[in-house]
């Protein structure tokens, strides 16, 4: 095990009344591949709106490799190297595939050469299988493929985090072999990923570790399998019986 | 259809697009070059030609603001008015900051020093409505920034005992030139400099990495920021840069050489909507388009005063005439206000960028048009056909 | 159309006591439909009902009826004008005008404001207290008591209620009026008692003339809660509906003239119903050709193209009309005479003399109007069908129209009747203002600061917000101290509001909250 890439102590969030993220506490090390599970409403977004910077925590800390983020602009959490997807995908529309993958670089290096960071963003789009999309612009793209330009504009930043929201969702089955690869080969590559998904094959197979949010509490956290058969996950899937 | 297919393929088979497009370009650059020399034209032409330049100035800033960064402002003619009001002012009143004994009286200013003061002064505000305007979004941005406009419009018109109310208000002269022919000719010269000059600045920032991160936020600000894209900063970089450069142009314009004085009449919504309407008829995402259009809309509003239509074969009207005289009066506003319409509905990228695009060589519009969202099953189909 | 001005008499004496037990016998119904915790004190809704009744007449029966929580709102308002009123006129009979006073008015009140509004909701976030309206409360409280602000909300992080908002709203307006009233002790808003009734004829002016400016909003508020678009062609929509009456006057006077060989004029009232109904067809047909395509899913980047064509299709209308009607300014006749008995003669004149207090007859009678039509539509989207299609649809589109509501039509039908209510309201005021092709501009300004003043797709807030906007128009104007700058700066003194309204809440006094 490599160093603590990702710490978040007691982190929370309330929307007015309602507490939509209650003392979160855990901690994501390099190279590892989580999966955070949940029921609809557990909070999992909201989570990854606040370790993005999206949110501001209302109470709680979150360090990434060692500088503290939380209630950093997102743009200086994503420069510190945590980057996410969004759960509907969000390309930017009126941009070829090219300058969809530019602008993180650019971003994250703006006197970086242009030929450098194209040829980059060709290599990372042959790997995601869209290289002869290159020039076209995004809107164009099916579903499966918005989600993996998404990945691919990841890549562009080099994080050491990954926050991947929801990559399967609606995505058809052939083109989801491909996300499953790609994940494979940037976990191979050393990154941290978390993995947020409905569907539970995809995260049963591939993550290493399991995190269950409920009412927005964090109520299991380790191996899959453990987790499974953990009563307090079964009963957060399958609802409180009243009569108990 | 078929023609023009051939005359492409002719035109890319021998010198390409890309060359003619520059050449074309020369050419026109030439022309306006040349074109006070020619002394069969009245001043009244040149004239016409000055506003072109002001207003493709007006309306290219204004495409690089709403079409390349996202930001529907309909406070641009408030910044123009605050550069030129703000020179004019200084110029004739001086400063003077008791608090630090500092005195700067009208005559130890130049019109250049009035000039730069007003720019300074319409970027820093800028600068605050910038910043006030990040927690608003589309239709909210535009609210606030036609109160803006018409707040700075009703006080310039109010405190006439500075501004001269509805009389407007008459800046120091640029250039001390007595001969008026001469004069038309350095003025014309000078916003014709102006205009490339603003172009160039602005061509630059939108093709440099701050363009795309531009257009970035343009298309979802959330994406863009998650991507490491700065967004507060660049939303409020481009206010500032943009409204410097009206309120650099309106200063200028308004020092006597459009030979108009500055009135509160040009901060009016109406006049704004000038400005929107020629951007939007010549490309709001391209600022050649914005700035050509400008000018072309401005010059055939003013050719279309009045329409003679000769009729042919030695036919006379009623009243011996053999020419049908319309003044057209505000009938080509009204068909310039349905041809904004159409072009918006139709013609999204407005009726000359294509044209420029097409120059260019890349086919970016037609490549955007024509491409339609495939579905995940074709492209798995795709896949499975490709092996 | 002749009017006997005995109406003062005949209000205190008839109509006043008529609504008011309209009002006594109306508003504790409303305790049928509620439940029981929600149940307000009869007695209560009973001294509401005969206020309400007796000093504002339907407009006070009908707005507590459609909007009970208003009763406590109105009550705590005319107690904190009575009380600004009273203790301004108290402090300037003692304190001389002075500078330090405003100097803390327009450089220590806002600054305060600032620094409030800024690390008040930041130290909320810390310890985790519900920060909704923190910012708001905070930029008030700071303009209102300077660093107290701090004692009140930093250490114990209360929660912030209406209650709160309304306190601190009305001590900043206090400290405006009691500042304004030391240092210009002369002014006529000022110097009372013995001007009280300027002050009321100001206010009564501006109360009239804000329920006219209401029914465009509501209109405006209208096409936003279903389209969620603000429509920038409205002003101009309003300027032609008051040509086309203008129009079917003059033609139809001309028509009968020659048809009967006499003179005969139209009351301008007919004039409504016709704008009404071209701008009815005139808006659904630019909706259709234009606005669909979006719902479509044609157009990309939706809410800057809905601004861009609607502006489009203003400035398209505003040069036509230039085009055809020319720059001169145009009247209809009026709506209403007034017969006036005076102890020495009978005379007619255009003002209902309503004790000391001088109104312009037909800007009662539009206002009039404007409150017709804004119940009758509050009726109509309450009450039948195809209304509560249209609110349904503004809450929820896929809701709608899995219940079998056609989204398309009611699209369609939502900018039709928002337009026809802005035309009817140029038809409405066509008769006392002049119209010349650019009216609109500065009429849809004001529309656009009541909408979001009363809070975008609310059509009680819009009705309030027109008020609201009325009075300060008329006190802003009639209180400065240059009465000609007053004037000219009449449209301003909104503005300010607007924007600062935008900044601080942008969801208005009665906007749906969004999270």
């Amino acid at each position: 095990m490599s160093d603590i890439q990702l710490e978040l102590n007691q982190i929370s969030k309330r929307f007015g009344g309602n507490q939509a993220v209650d003392h979160v506490s855990f901690s994501v090390t390099q190279p590892e591949l989580i999966g955070m599970i949940g029921p609809n409403g557990a909070g999992k977004t909201t989570l990854t709106n606040l370790m993005s910077g999206m949110l501001k925590p209302s109470g709680g800390t979150i360090y990434l490799n060692g500088r503290r983020i939380d209630g950093h602009a997102p743009y200086e959490v994503t420069r510190a190297g945590l980057g996410r997807t969004f759960q509907v995908t969000r390309a930017l529309n009126r941009m070829t595939v090219m300058e969809n993958m530019l602008v993180p670089g650019l971003a994250h290096n703006p006197s970086a050469r242009r030929d450098n960071l194209q040829e980059r963003a060709r290599d990372i789009l042959s790997l995601l299988t869209i290289e002869h999309l290159t020039n076209e612009y995004s809107r164009a793209l099916s579903g499966g493929q918005r989600k993996l330009l998404e990945l691919g504009r990841l890549l562009m930043l080099d994080p050491l985090v990954i926050i991947l929201d929801e990559p399967f969702a609606g995505v058809h089955p052939r083109l989801q072999e491909t996300i499953y690869k790609y994940i494979d080969r940037v976990y191979q590559d050393g990154k941290a990923i978390i993995l947020i998904s409905h569907n539970m094959g995809a995260v049963f197979e591939l993550s290493h570790r399991l995190i269950v949010l409920n009412f927005g509490a964090l109520i299991a956290d380790g191996d899959p399998q453990t987790v499974k058969n953990d009563p307090a996950v079964i009963d957060a899937y399958l609802g409180h019986d009243e009569d108990e | 259809m078929a023609l023009f297919k051939r005359i492409e393929s002719a035109i890319d088979g021998s010198i390409g697009r890309r060359r003619l497009g520059y050449a074309l370009l020369g050419l026109v650059i030439l022309f306006f070059l040349w074109f006070p020399n020619d002394t069969s034209q009245s001043n009244y032409v040149k004239t016409v030609f000055i506003s072109g330049f002001f207003y493709a100035i007006l309306s290219s800033s204004w495409a690089l603001l709403a079409g390349i960064a996202g930001q529907f402002s309909f406070g641009h003619m408030a910044f123009m008015g605050i550069g030129a009001y703000v020179a004019g002012l200084f110029a004739r009143d001086g400063i003077t900051f008791a608090a630090l004994g500092i005195a700067l009286t009208p005559e130890s200013i130049s019109s250049v020093g009035a000039i730069v003061i007003g720019t300074i002064v319409a970027g820093a505000v800028g600068l605050v409505i910038g910043w006030l305007l990040l927690r608003l979004r589309s239709a909210y941005l535009a609210l606030f920034t036609i109160a803006f406009s018409e707040l700075f419009r009703i006080a310039m018109l109010t405190e006439y005992d500075y501004t001269g109310g509805s009389n407007g208000l008459s800046l120091r002269p640029l250039l001390q030139v007595a001969d008026v022919d001469t004069a038309r000719q350095i003025e014309y010269y000078l916003m014709f400099a102006l205009l490339i000059v603003c172009l160039l600045l602005m061509y630059r920032v939108a093709h440099s990495p701050i363009g795309m991160f531009l257009r970035a936020m343009r298309e979802d600000e959330d994406a863009a920021s998650a991507l490491g894209v700065n967004v507060v900063r660049y939303k409020i970089l481009i206010f500032v840069f943009t409204s410097m450069i009206v309120g650099l142009a309106g200063a200028i314009f308004y020092s006597d050489i459009g030979s108009e004085r500055i009135i509160p009449e040009q901060l009016e919504v109406l006049q704004m909507s000038l400005i929107i309407a020629y951007a939007v008829i010549g490309g709001m995402e391209s600022l050649l388009g914005a700035a050509a259009g400008a000018f072309i809309s401005r010059y055939l509003l003013e050719a279309m005063r009045e329409v003679v239509i000769t009729l042919p074969l030695g036919l006379t009207l009623p009243d011996g005439s053999d020419a049908f005289v319309w003044e057209t009066g505000a009938w080509r506003f009204a068909l310039f206000g349905l041809v904004m319409v159409f072009t918006l509905r139709y013609m999204r990228n407005g009726l000359l960028y294509p044209i420029l695009d097409w120059f260019s060589g890349r086919d970016l519009i037609m490549q955007e048009t024509v491409s339609i969202r495939k579905s995940d099953d074709d492209v798995a189909a795709d896949m499975e056909d490709s092996g | 159309m002749v009017i006997e001005d005995t109406l003062f008499i005949l209000w205190l004496m008839v109509a006043g006591p008529l609504w008011a037990a309209v009002g006594l016998y109306l508003l504790p119904n409303l305790n049928h439909n509620r439940s029981e915790k929600d149940q307000l004190p009869v007695t209560q809704l009973q001294i509401a009902g005969v206020i309400g009744g007796f000093a504002l007449g339907p407009i006070g029966v009908g707005l507590f009826y459609f909007e009970p929580h208003l009763i406590r709102r109105t009550t705590i308002a005319a107690g904190i004008i009575v009380t600004v009123f009273v203790s301004s006129q108290v402090l300037v009979r003692v304190v001389e005008p002075n500078l330090p006073s405003v100097l803390w008015l327009v450089l220590a009140g806002p600054l305060w404001a600032a620094l409030a509004a800024y690390f008040i909701p930041r130290q909320y976030r810390m310890v985790e207290a519900d920060d909704q309206n923190v910012l708001t409360a905070a930029a008030l409280g700071g303009f209102a008591i300077g660093p107290l602000i701090f004692g009140l909300m930093w250490k114990h992080t209360p929660k912030i209620s209406r209650d709160w908002m309304i306190i601190l709203g009305s001590l900043g307006a206090w400290q405006i009026y009691t500042v304004f009233a030391i240092n210009n002790p002369d002014n006529l808003c000022v110097a009372a008692p013995f001007h009280v009734t300027y002050l009321t004829q100001q206010t009564a002016n501006g109360v009239v003339i804000g329920a006219i400016y209401s029914l465009m909003a509501v209109g405006l508020t209208l096409i936003y809660s279903v389209q969620g678009i603000v429509s920038f062609a409205h002003g101009q929509l309003y300027m032609v509906g008051g040509y086309f009456s203008f129009y079917f006057l003059m033609f139809g006077a001309n028509f009968l003239s020659d048809l009967t060989g006499t003179e005969v004029t139209i009351n301008p009232l007919w004039g409504i119903p016709v704008a009404a109904v071209i701008v009815f067809v005139m808006g659904a047909a630019f909706e259709r050709a234009f606005l669909k395509p979006m719902h479509d899913g044609l157009i990309e980047r939706v809410s800057e193209y809905a601004i861009l064509i609607t502006f489009g299709f203003g400035f398209f209308i505003e040069y036509t009309t230039l085009a055809i009607a020319g720059p001169f300014p145009q009247r209809t006749g009026r709506f209403i005479e007034i017969r006036r008995f005076t102890l020495q003669r009978t005379q007619i004149t255009d003002d209902f003399a309503f004790g000391p207090i001088n109104i312009i007859g037909d800007r009662v009678f539009a206002m009039i109007i404007g409150i017709v039509l804004i119940f009758a539509l509050l009726y109509f989207l309450q009450r039948t069908w195809t209304g509560r299609g249209l609110r349904a649809t503004s809450q929820d589109k896929q809701a709608a129209a899995v219940a079998g509501i056609n989204p398309t039509n009611m699209n369609t039908l939502s900018f039709a009747l928002g337009s026809m209510l802005a035309a009817m309201s140029g038809a409405a005021l066509i008769p006392i203002f002049a119209w010349v092709p650019w009216v609109g501009a500065e009429m849809v300004g004001r529309s656009y600061v009541i909408v979001v003043l009363g809070g975008l797709g609310s059509v009680p807030g819009a009705l309030v917000g027109g008020i609201i906007v009325g009075i300060v128009e008329a006190l802003g104007a009639g209180c400065h101290p240059d009465p000609s700058k007053g004037a000219a700066y009449k449209e301003a003194f909104a503005l300010v509001i607007f924007a600062l309204v935008l900044l601080l809440k942008p969801t208005g006094l009665f906007g749906r909250e969004q999270h």
